[in-house]
């Protein structure tokens, strides 16, 4: 591809404390990709997502989004991301429309134009009855919904999802799929964490692999199939499982007997 | 009560642009920071039973009744021995112990919330703003507990005092 990319991830590296988490990651992505960025758990999935939304300044290496540099211009590229967060962190004794609207003020958005798009996303998910209702009654899916359109109203250029369709019912996570490929068709850039292969596996462009702070496995599905194997779970216990995985399981049944 | 509170930061605009804040920003935190105020249960109004069958509107209305209250209730140290100096010496402790406890309470989930670092600052937010927001949520916050508590005494040692 000879586009310029539009974040580019060069030698990133990240420890806590003694601990290094990521051990020097370099990846390019070109505007209108999804990409399914996937890993065991502790990999450093979630800790390259907040390198990348601006979260965590400490790092070393460079990061560039939009040909700027993250560490200089975090505000300008905070503005530019839409983040979805794992877990449903949210004011909740607040109403969806107040919470949407602080949101968008935050993105410095006109009152009108957050109003108008708020009630259109609301309706969409169905929510339009429980716009004015306290979200501490609402329920884990729910929430998920509002954090998606709080990700999504500034209309960002790159979109980071972290696990976006956790408690989301099936109808709901047809429309996030629908939304996806309608936002990368224009033009958007979606950054795609999740441990749901299956999604993953139809939704993503390409796919990365990492494991224990490393990229192991890049590129289309296509390709990664014709070199390790059928499905991308089997690739994925291939390149991240260091053990047979139905012998763990056995372990743990066993700790039960004794 | 809040609007008059955030008609006063706004009043002291050109203080906060000059610290590096961002006023629209800035004023779309405390609006939602003292509306959550407003109507979480807190310390007070939890202790009328646990079935709260209306939702808290006004919950910082409330403690404000109650700390007006407590004001009230201290003037009782005003009765104690003859020496002015020592009535306004055991109503300051007094007063500083009660600021103290309640402000342990609050500061844990009201003032210090961990849930900002996920919300606010993935959000083009300078540092600035972010912090300026805390210290004026927590001095509003203080003052709406300070200025209905203390204003009886006040008022009784302005007469005290001939005023």
């Amino acid at each position: 591809m000879d586009t310029q990319p539009i974040i580019s991830i060069r030698n990133l590296y990240k420890s806590y404390g003694q601990k290094q988490v990521l051990k020097g990651i370099n990846l390019d992505v070109h505007p209108g990709q999804i990409i399914g960025y996937i890993g065991p758990n502790g990999a450093g999935k979630s800790t390259t997502v907040k390198v990348l939304i601006g979260l965590l300044g400490d790092f070393e290496g460079d990061v560039t989004i939009l040909g700027k540099d993250l560490r200089q211009n975090t505000l300008e590229i905070k503005s530019l991301i839409g983040y979805i967060p794992e877990n449903a962190e949210i004011y909740d004794m607040l109403t969806p429309m107040e919470y949407l609207l602080f949101v968008g003020k935050l993105y410095n958005m006109d009152d009108a134009l957050i109003e108008e798009r708020a009630v259109k996303m609301l309706t969409a998910f169905g929510l339009l009855n429980e716009k004015d209702q306290r979200m501490d009654t609402f329920s884990k899916g729910m929430r998920q919904k509002v954090l998606i359109i709080s990700g999504l109203m500034h209309n960002p250029q790159i979109v980071v999802l972290d696990e976006p369709l956790s408690g989301l019912d099936a109808n709901a996570v047809i429309i996030v799929k629908e939304i996806m490929s309608l936002l990368k068709r224009e033009g958007k850039t979606i950054f795609y964490c999740s441990h749901m292969m299956d999604v993953v596996e139809k939704v993503s462009d390409r796919i990365v692999l990492i494991n224990d702070g490393r990229i192991v496995a890049d590129g289309t599905f296509e390709q990664l199939r014709q070199t390790e194997g059928d499905t991308l779970e089997q690739i994925f216990a291939h390149l991240t499982g260091d053990q047979n995985l139905s012998g763990v399981a056995d372990d743990f049944i066993n700790a039960l007997g004794n | 009560m809040n609007k008059l509170m955030l008609k006063l930061v706004v009043l002291l605009r050109p203080l906060w642009e000059k610290l590096g804040g961002n006023m629209p920003q800035l004023l779309a935190i405390l609006r939602v920071k003292l509306l959550m105020d407003d109507r979480r249960p807190n310390a007070y109004t939890q202790m009328r039973g646990h079935k709260q069958k209306k939702e808290s509107k006004n919950a910082s209305g409330i403690v404000m009744f109650i700390s007006f209250l407590m004001g009230c209730f201290y003037l009782f140290f005003f009765q104690i021995g003859k020496d002015p100096l020592l009535h306004l010496f055991i109503y300051c402790c007094a007063f500083m112990t009660m600021l103290m406890l309640t402000l342990i309470s609050d500061f844990t989930y009201v003032l210090i919330d961990v849930k900002d670092n996920l919300i606010i600052l993935p959000k083009p937010v300078n540092d600035r703003t972010v912090l300026l927001s805390r210290l004026l949520h927590i001095f509003i916050h203080v003052s709406k507990l300070l200025c209905p508590w203390r204003c009886r005494a006040l008022f009784s040692w302005a007469i005290y005092m001939g005023w």
